[in-house]
């Protein structure tokens, strides 16, 4: 569906080197990674607002800046600050946006702010977060789409809203056909609905790998530093020193079988890779 | 173009309706003062305010980024803004066209009908680029730079302008083309500024 391959930008303070994944038909995508980490960079150059400096997006194996209005348009997406225009009610929002959008359902527009409910003649700008999160969800499942993007579309709200919204990314790719690409800092979001994970640190990919296998492949080890110098290479990938003790996230497979072990989250994986120390 | 262009209306409509009652406000007091420059001065600030004001919205909201990621093309976002700005040239100069023709109007004064409306739409060609470049905060340095600069050239041309009997029609060709080839200039340059910007 979507593929990113070598994708490079450069600024002044920052820079995302040789980022490459893809997010295949019909799964669902986590991009994970610390607060500035590239994740928005990076789906803003999906949606052509950012330009790489090197390296290609291939959308359904074409690529995307040559992409017309047709094609850009089987893209849907979610915006962390929505990009809404904030002055408008959301019967005004429904008048603009189907003269933007070639396959713009009103009814669909319209049943799903219903059951959101989410006022029709209140200016957005009123809305809560959650509410006008709610409504760039309603206005990108109002057209017909093949892939969802979204951007911290959680970052913020309260539980029940965030369940709310991870409900609809389910609904929304549940028949397999179409692909979501979901950028968070909150892990425990992406674990209950991606199906892979990608982990970006300082702008460069740490892993790509398929959620559940990378869940099972790693856990946290309290071990002390001779235990650790005993370890065979390979296995402890990142050491957390702290006053209390010494943590090891390390590979299951490679690690003695009567070491006691704590399953690891994608939050500890976040947590190993950008405070711990690397294992040599 | 029309979902753009309903959008800023939607967005500035508060501020149109002010406009609107200053545009009747200036051109009341040219007809009381017996002076068009009031009414042919509002309808430059109200040429160059509400693309502005419509800009300055869609920084705040992030629209240019939404709007971009839309597929909408570069051209209709940048020519819709150029659209706007013309829609209230036009609205402003129905009003300048009665205080005008209240005022009293006669054939060989066309010369000064012809500059202002000419000279708002040269406004609008040069503060577009500029506020494109350089966002709404910076740009309105430059906007006011631009109205103060014209203004002036206006004030001081006009009586001159009123005078004017030989050569009268050939001065309004030339204004007419110069008008046109402007925004035609402009909006390429809006068009390569904003296809080289990044949201």
């Amino acid at each position: 569906m979507l593929s990113i391959k070598g994708f490079t930008k450069h600024y002044k303070n920052f820079q995302i080197e040789d980022v490459s994944f893809e997010v295949p038909d019909g799964m669902v995508v986590g991009l994970i990674g610390e607060n500035g980490a590239g994740k928005s960079t990076i789906i803003k150059s999906v949606l052509g607002a950012v330009r790489p400096d090197c390296g290609q997006i291939l959308f359904n194996g074409a690529e995307i800046r040559k992409a017309g209005k047709g094609e850009r348009q089987k893209i849907s997406f979610v915006l962390d600050d929505t990009g809404l225009p904030m002055e408008l009610n959301l019967v005004m929002l429904d008048n603009v946006l189907s003269c933007i959008y070639d396959k713009w359902d009103c009814a669909k527009f319209r049943s799903l702010t219903q059951n959101f409910a989410l006022p029709d003649k209140k200016p957005i700008k009123e809305f809560s977060k959650g509410m006008k999160m709610k409504a760039a969800i309603a206005v990108a499942l109002s057209y017909d789409s093949k892939l969802l993007i979204l951007d911290e579309p959680t970052s913020g709200l309260d539980p029940v809203v965030r369940d709310d919204i991870l409900e609809m990314i389910y609904n929304y790719n549940k028949d397999g056909n179409r692909s979501v690409l979901l950028s968070s800092h909150i892990t425990s979001d992406l674990e209950k609905i991606c199906d892979y994970i990608v982990y970006i640190h300082e702008g460069r990919i740490i892993f790509n790998e398929e959620k559940d296998e990378l869940l099972n492949k790693y856990a946290i080890y309290s071990i002390d530093e001779r235990q650790l110098r005993e370890l065979e290479q390979g296995a402890p990938v990142r050491v957390l020193r702290r006053e209390y003790g010494m943590e090891v996230l390390a590979k299951k497979d490679k690690m003695p079988q009567d070491f006691e072990y704590k399953p690891v989250t994608l939050d500890d994986i976040m947590l190993f890779y950008s405070k711990g120390e690397e294992v040599c | 173009m029309l979902g753009l262009l309903l959008k800023d209306i939607y967005n500035i409509r508060k501020q149109a309706i002010w406009y609107i009652a200053m545009i009747v406000l200036f051109c009341g007091i040219s007809v009381v003062l017996k002076n068009v420059a009031f009414a042919s001065t509002i309808g430059i600030l109200v040429t160059i305010s509400m693309p502005l004001t419509a800009i300055a919205y869609e920084e705040k909201d992030g629209w240019q980024k939404f709007v971009i990621a839309s597929g909408t093309n570069v051209k209709t976002i940048v020519g819709e803004k150029y659209l706007l700005g013309v829609i209230f040239a036009l609205i402003s100069i129905i009003g300048y066209s009665v205080a005008f023709m209240v005022v009293g109007a006669e054939e060989d004064r066309l010369v000064e009908f012809t500059a202002p409306v000419c000279m708002q739409l040269l406004v609008l060609a040069v503060v577009l680029p500029l506020v494109f470049k350089f966002g709404v905060e910076k740009g309105r340095v430059y906007m006011i730079i631009a109205v103060v600069l014209l203004m002036a050239v206006l004030i001081a041309v006009l009586p001159v302008l009123g005078n004017m009997q030989e050569g009268a029609n050939v001065f309004i060709g030339c204004m007419a083309a110069i008008t046109v080839i402007a925004l035609c200039v402009s909006f390429l340059v809006s068009f390569k500024i904003y296809s080289k910007k990044e949201f």
